[in-house]
Order: structure tokens, then C-alpha cells, then sequence
């Protein structure tokens, strides 16, 4: 259904930068019905290689074809028209402030110029399928972010779709909220067929409901295949920094000690430096240290917690301050 | 002092003061909004990337914006003989007044325009819209509360160039303050002009801000 075949992308240099390789010979294949997720941490690439697909961005080099059309080399009002058989899902939902929710699941419909009585049957039935028929006439900004998302949801299904790009679409929910948004797009896609690809950065999230994975780094594709394959047997560092992200998430037996918790918050570029200090203090079993989604901050950074005694807990920051040089954030 | 008012003369110049801010307020939204749209969409990164387009549209707003408003009447009133047939009174008075406030307008429009969540303007792209209507059915609704309220300060300028206009012959609240208050010694009259013009300024004030806020749905 979707396939991507060495394909580059290079943003041209601005005010004085170097060019960015967004995106180094990257081929995709994603079948028909297929819900594939690509993993990677901010600046991977993933969020340009989403683009592509609905030609939001065009390729530098290479070929990405939709249902068998090449959609970078289709005419702007053929373009129009792939694009609606191509729904989009967003991490900040993306409605529009000054419609209802019902306007706003017609929108796509008006832009194609259905007929009245197509639109509304049409919106009725989808925002019953997400579970809205209570808040048609209700604003937006009255919603909250899971019923946002499922007016997105609602939104991206109107022209009956083939294919359904999820950029982050759970990345701004909390943890119940996205386990309930997951749930629904697994069941639109048994239901319909449809073809899910999505972006993200949690690992959770492509556990639940991808059958198979991409990992990025650096704007490439570093590991693929089978959901239980890549993180049963994770062979690139990267994906095995999201393996041990969620098995410490998941072992939450260790005795909570409230008093004694530590917050600490890191950006992207100590995040390697984190990882190789508080993997061993772990494997020691001195000290737990857990990342709450919750935490997972949009810049790609983490909050981490640490628990464990106070000294163990004071040697471990004590190493990332001097050893590694970081300048973590400590907040109790 | 107030006994020498002439109240026939007053409402007359009420009269045409109204009619000249109201016409020209519905040019300026005419002429300002279009020319705000064509300084967004054509810029870097917008919808409809133009340079040329963006150099020369925020060329003569810049121009029309730098010329100051007593100037530009000045200049103005004998283009005004040529397209309203006449370069005196109310009518005359509109050609500088919208001349002076559609660029004023344009850049207002385009600051409420770019305010407009580029994620939803993505959106629309996503879903197959064309940049028409993205503009139609995205940008101007999602800034409506902006663009109301942007409309308001406009007109309440148009009010006040309204009285410049008038003392160089184009009639009005400004007319009438010069000629019968302050060259006939009769502060009544002065009084009483500045009095309804302050007036009108907080009826479209109120007006504006009622509709500004029944419209934003943010």
C-alpha cells in the first residue's frame, strides 16, 4: 500500500546553517491493512518520512507511491485527490478553533464538494463510531484531549481513507487517554482494512498495536521487522534504549520511598551520557530509576525519578554531574 | 455657551461624518483584507510562496503607511475629482480616508492571519484543500476575532483622519468644529463636535468588541 523506495531528503541551508539530511536512503514497504509503526527519538527523520507520504514534503531523491500512484510526481489537483484517500492524525489534533465538532468532521467532506446529505449522514456516523454524538455542537476548546483526538480521528476518516498517517497521535494524551485512542484505531483498522502508519516516540505505544516496526536514527531506518523480533532481540543501540525505557517503566514492585525520590530532567543530547550512567546503578539493583510517560517531554527529553536510598541516590547524580559533565536538572 | 449652537448644522455634520467613516470602513475591509491575505500567503514557508508578489504588496503598503494622513489628502482630493466626480464634501473625503487606512488594515490582517495555527493550515493540506480554500474555509474564520477587533481600531482611526479630511473641505463633525467653533469664537460648538466624536468612537468600540467576542470561540 505504501512503499518508499531510496528515498533522500535534504533541507536547503537557512541564515548561514549547513543543509539538513533529514531523511539518507530510506526504503519502506507497509502491505495493505498493515498497522506499522516508526520509532525513533526527535530529529530521527520520522515526522519528514510521515510527510512524504501524503507529499506534505517531496522527496529529494527516490520514489513513494500510495496505492500504486507515485505521489511526488502527481500534478497538484491529482495530488488534492490522493490526498483525501489519505487521512492524518496529529499530536495537537489540529481542529479548527471556529467550527464545531461536527463542522470540523465535515470539513474534509465540504473541501471535496460533497453533496449536503452525503455530509451529514456521513458526519453522524463517524463521530458515532468515535463515541461524540453528545458533543457535535460542542467547541474544541470544550473538549478534552482524548475527545480531541477522536474529532481528529473522526475528521481523517471522512473520504474513506486507504491509508492513515498518525504523526504522535497519542504523544500530548495521558496514559489511559492513549491506551483508549490505540483501542480505536486498532478496531478501525480490523473494521475498515485500513492501512495505519504511525510515528512515535514511545515504545508503548508501537508494543500495543503495530505489527510490525521501523526504528530511525540519524535519518535512517537501523532496525526492522516483527514487533516481538525487534525489541525481543534489539541489535542498534537506539532500539535498545527503548527496550530498557519500558521494561524499568514496567517493574514498578520496587518499594516506593516517596521521601527519598529525585526528578531529574534531560534534553536529547545527554540523553546517551544519561543512559550509560544510570544503566549500570540499575543492574546493580541499588537504585530504581523509572521514566513516567507522562514525563516524556515533546523537545525528546525525559524526566527520570530515582528512588532508592539516599546515598545510593546521591552517588548516582554525583556521577552524572562530574563524571559525564551533564547539567541535569534536580528537582525532589 | 451653549446657547449659540446651531443643532441643525451639528446633526448635518454627524450625518456626514458617519457616511464617510462608514464607506470608507467597508472599503478599507475590502481593499485591507485582500492585501493582508497576499502578505501572508506569499511569503516563505506560506501556502503560496511569492517573492515578488510580498516585495511589491509590502512596497506600497510601506509607501502609504510612511505618508502622513494630512499628506496624503492633500494629494489625494484631485485623484478623488477623478473618480468620484467631485474633489469637495463627504463623498471626495473617502478616496484619501480608505487610501490611509486599507494598508493600515492589510497589516493588521496579516499579524491576525499569521497567528493562525500553521498545524491546522496543515491539516487542511492534508485533507486535499486547495490554498483557496484554505484561505476561505481556514485562515479568515479562524482570525474572524482578530480581524473584528482589528476592524475596530481601524474605524476608530478613519473617525479621527475623518475630522482632518474635514477641515480640507470634505465636511463633517471635523468641519464644523473648525469653521463654526473654533473660527467663529463659539467653544459651544467646538465642545459639542468633540463631544459626538468621542461619542462615536466608543459606539464602534462597543460594537466591535461585542462581535470580537461573540465570534471567538478559542
Amino acid at each position: 500500500m505504501i512503499e518508499l523506495k531510496g528515498i533522500s531528503k535534504t533541507f536547503p541551508s537557512q541564515k548561514g546553517n549547513q543543509p539538513v539530511k533529514a531523511l539518507q536512503n530510506v526504503d519502506l514497504h507497509v502491505a495493505q491493512g498493515e498497522i506499522f509503526g516508526i520509532i525513533g527519538r526527535s530529529g530521527a527523520g520520522k515526522s519528514t518520512l510521515l510527510r512524504l507520504v501524503n507529499g506534505l514534503e517531496t522527496p529529494t531523491n527516490g520514489t513513494v507511491r500510495v496505492d500504486g500512484q507515485e505521489i511526488s510526481q502527481l500534478a497538484e489537483k491529482e495530488l488534492r485527490y490522493a490526498r483525501q484517500k489519505i487521512g492524518m492524525i496529529f499530536q495537537h489534533f489540529n481542529l479548527l478553533q471556529s467550527r464545531t465538532v461536527w463542522k470540523n468532521v465535515a470539513f474534509p467532506l465540504e473541501m471535496a464538494k460533497k453533496p449536503k446529505e452525503t455530509i451529514r449522514r456521513k458526519v453522524d456516523a463517524l463521530l458515532e463510531q468515535v463515541g461524540l454524538s453528545d458533543r457535535a455542537q460542542a467547541y474544541p476548546s470544550q473538549l478534552s484531549g482524548g475527545q480531541k483526538q477522536r474529532v481528529g480521528i473522526a475528521r481523517a476518516l471522512a473520504n474513506d481513507p486507504k491509508v492513515l498517517l498518525c504523526d504522535e497521535a497519542t504523544s500530548a494524551l495521558d496514559p489511559e487517554t492513549t491506551s483508549s485512542i490505540l483501542d480505536l484505531l486498532r478496531e478501525i483498522n480490523r473494521e475498515t482494512g485500513i492501512t495505519l502508519l504511525l510515528i512515535t516516540h514511545e515504545m508503548s505505544v508501537v508494543q500495543a498495536i503495530c505489527h510490525r516496526v521501523a526504528v530511525m536514527e540519524g535519518g535512517q531506518i537501523v532496525e526492522r521487522g516483527e514487533v516481538k523480533s525487534v525489541f525481543g532481540n534489539p541489535k542498534h543501540s537506539v532500539t535498545k534504549q527503548f527496550v530498557q525505557q519500558t521494561e524499568w517503566m514496567q517493574s514498578s514492585d520496587f518499594p516506593v520511598q516517596s521521601t527519598e525520590k529525585t526528578r531529574f530532567h534531560c534534553s536529547p543530547d545527554e540523553m546517551q551520557d544519561v543512559w550509560a550512567k544510570i544503566g549500570p546503578a540499575v543492574q546493580s539493583g541499588r537504585v530504581k530509576v523509572s521514566v513516567s510517560e507522562r514525563e516524556l517531554k515533546a523537545d525528546g527529553g525525559m524526566t527520570f525519578l530515582i528512588d532508592g536510598k539516599r546515598e545510593d541516590v546521591e552517588q548516582l547524580l554525583d556521577s552524572l554531574h562530574e563524571e559525564a559533565d551533564l547539567e541535569v536538572n534536580v528537582h525532589v | 455657551m451653549f446657547n449659540e449652537i446651531d443643532w441643525a448644522t451639528i446633526w448635518q455634520a454627524t450625518g456626514e461624518t458617519a457616511y464617510m467613516v462608514g464607506i470608507s470602513t467597508f472599503f478599507t475591509a475590502l481593499f485591507g483584507v485582500p492585501l493582508g491575505i497576499l502578505l501572508v500567503v506569499t511569503d516563505t514557508g506560506q501556502i503560496w510562496e511569492k517573492h515578488w508578489v510580498q516585495k511589491a504588496v509590502a512596497t506600497v503598503v510601506n509607501i502609504f503607511r510612511a505618508v502622513p494622513f494630512i499628506i496624503l489628502v492633500l494629494f489625494l482630493f484631485p485623484l478623488a475629482k477623478f473618480l468620484v466626480g467631485t474633489s469637495l464634501g463627504p463623498t471626495a473625503a473617502t478616496i484619501p480616508l480608505i487610501a490611509g487606512a486599507a494598508p493600515f488594515y492589510a497589516r493588521i490582517v496579516e499579524t491576525a492571519l499569521r497567528e493562525v495555527d500553521k498545524g491546522v493550515v496543515e491539516a487542511a493540506r492534508s485533507m486535499g484543500s486547495t490554498r483557496f480554500q484554505v484561505v476561505v474555509n481556514v485562515l479568515l474564520p479562524e482570525a474572524t476575532s482578530a480581524l473584528i477587533s482589528g476592524l475596530t481600531v481601524t474605524c476608530v482611526t478613519l473617525i479621527s483622519f475623518s475630522a482632518m479630511a474635514g477641515v480640507v473641505g470634505g465636511g463633517g463633525l471635523g468641519d464644523a468644529a473648525f469653521r463654526f467653533g473654533f473660527q467663529s469664537f463659539n467653544d459651544g460648538m467646538l465642545v459639542t463636535c468633540g463631544v459626538l466624536l468621542v461619542m462615536m468612537v466608543q459606539l464602534v468600540q462597543w460594537i466591535g468588541d461585542w462581535f470580537s467576542r461573540q465570534l471567538d470561540k478559542r
